[in-house]
């Protein structure tokens, strides 16, 4: 189960590569499906918004899926420090859409997603995707009183760390923790 | 929240990872703690009562997860591979530790039919059976371990076995050569059983608090109660000892552990003691 929710936000993460050689390339639903008539005479922006509801709908899904993951209890007094880290990712993910804006072809672009699939499964810590910030979480790099930092998305505004008490948060995986309830 | 946390066996630089999360394994144990008895080898428990050891945190035995704050979060998932090498699993319930040692034999490696809906054959490999109670209880309120049997949780709580004396050959050797004993048939050191290594332990320290006058009482005591188990010869004021026994029975003199009850004049070996 918790390889296959990994996999899953490991996607969600990275299909917006795939998305941004589409739009480059004007790969729009009528150039998969020239004999649909209907899918040709789209606009190119709505298909583009459809490509971009497909990572929207699968990070609401495993979003809905994570009280399935282990959980953990964020107790007042258990943490030390916190940090907001909304935009500390922001910069790996440009980096993202200026190689997907430079591939030529299918495939280099099955080549470098997939390396990047691979790299982004493994690192374990860029399993958190922009997407969140759509359904309104926060990103946090937490302390512990004993001095692991972890990161947790939440939906709460957290300031200081004796506000972080959660009752149920759940593990994406060790170093990541996911914060549902407001 | 209750976890349930599993120590693996081996020197990696991580040994302890959660297993389980808003679990716990055992029925909450309640036991005053003032009925406990405080660990001593020369006990022999009830079944309805727990050895304790207070002010555990101050101990060298003592687990370091155990001194400070505990937080679920500063330890990784366990992965499936290292199912097996579990040494021991501990459930965190409220603000206590209850701790199970794991031996192979907990794991099922057997086909099962299991009564479902229809009855179905189930090869299991990877189940690990929870006893009914657990080997070892951490109370942090009061900072006492309560346990029932040290030898269980000695894999737990390494040095712990420090309580559990039992003499080296060099005391046993020593004891057996002390001016009262003569040794016969054979029998020396390395025929000593474990239990009266054990008690060796424990007499020897009874020996060098008695008086020179008690010692000397000491003996008619013996005699009196061990007349028939122990040869005394009373001119070079020597027990003969030629078998495990009759060593038994010396130790528990020296002990005092014999008895004569007081309205039915029945004469009696307390085979287990505990201070009052």
């Amino acid at each position: 189960m918790n390889r296959l929710f990994r996999l899953l936000l490991t996607l969600n993460a990275t299909l917006l590569l795939v998305i941004v050689f589409f739009v480059q390339n004007t790969y729009t639903l009528g150039h998969f499906f020239p004999g649909n008539s209907w899918f040709v005479n789209l606009p190119h922006f709505v298909s583009y918004v459809l490509y971009f509801a497909i990572p929207v709908l699968l990070t609401g899904t495993s979003i809905l899926l994570s009280p399935l993951l282990g959980k953990d209890e964020f107790k007042k007094g258990d943490i030390i420090s916190i940090e907001h880290a909304n935009n500390s990712f922001l910069p790996s993910y440009l980096g993202y859409f200026f190689v997907a804006l430079s591939i030529a072809n299918w495939e280099s672009l099955l080549f470098v997603y997939g390396v990047l699939f691979i790299f982004t499964y493994k690192s374990q810590a860029l399993y958190f995707n922009p997407l969140f910030l759509l359904f309104g979480f926060e990103f946090y790099n937490v302390k512990t009183l004993k001095g692991t930092t972890v990161f947790l998305i939440s939906r709460n505004n957290y300031r200081y760390p004796d506000e972080v008490e959660i009752e149920k948060a759940f593990r994406i995986n060790n170093y990541t923790f996911i914060e549902r309830s407001k | 929240m209750d976890y349930v946390f599993a120590k693996i066996k081996g020197k990696a630089k991580k040994s302890i990872f959660k297993l389980l999360s808003d679990n716990s394994l055992f029925d909450i144990i309640k036991v005053d703690l003032k009925h406990c008895i405080p660990y001593s080898p020369d006990h022999n428990l009830d079944e309805d009562s727990w050895y304790k050891i207070e002010n555990f945190t101050s101990k060298d035995f003592c687990l370091d997860y155990l001194k400070e704050q505990f937080d679920s979060k500063d330890f990784d998932e366990l992965n499936k591979d290292q199912f097996n090498k579990i040494s021991y699993i501990f459930s965190t319930q409220g603000d206590d530790f209850y701790f199970q040692k794991i031996t192979s034999s907990l794991f099922i490696h057997k086909k099962m039919i299991v009564f479902g809906e229809v009855a179905e054959i189930e090869k299991s490999n990877n189940r690990l059976i929870i006893n009914e109670l657990p080997d070892a209880i951490f109370i942090t309120k009061s900072n006492t371990i309560i346990f029932k049997s040290l030898a269980t949780i000695s894999a737990i709580f390494k040095g712990i076995d420090i309580l559990y004396k039992e003499a080296t050959n060099q005391e046993v050797d020593d004891f057996l050569k002390s001016p009262f004993i003569n040794i016969k048939g054979g029998y020396g050191v390395d025929v000593v059983s474990k239990p009266n290594r054990k008690r060796i332990a424990l007499v020897v320290n009874t020996l060098s608090t008695m008086s020179d006058e008690d010692k000397a009482d000491m003996h008619n005591y013996i005699n009196e109660y061990c007349e028939d188990k122990i040869k005394y010869d009373e001119s070079s004021l020597q027990y003969e000892i030629s078998t495990d026994d009759e060593l038994k029975y010396l130790l528990y003199g020296i002990e005092q552990r014999f008895y004569t009850t007081p309205f039915s004049k029945e004469k009696r070996l307390a085979n287990s003691v505990i201070a009052i």
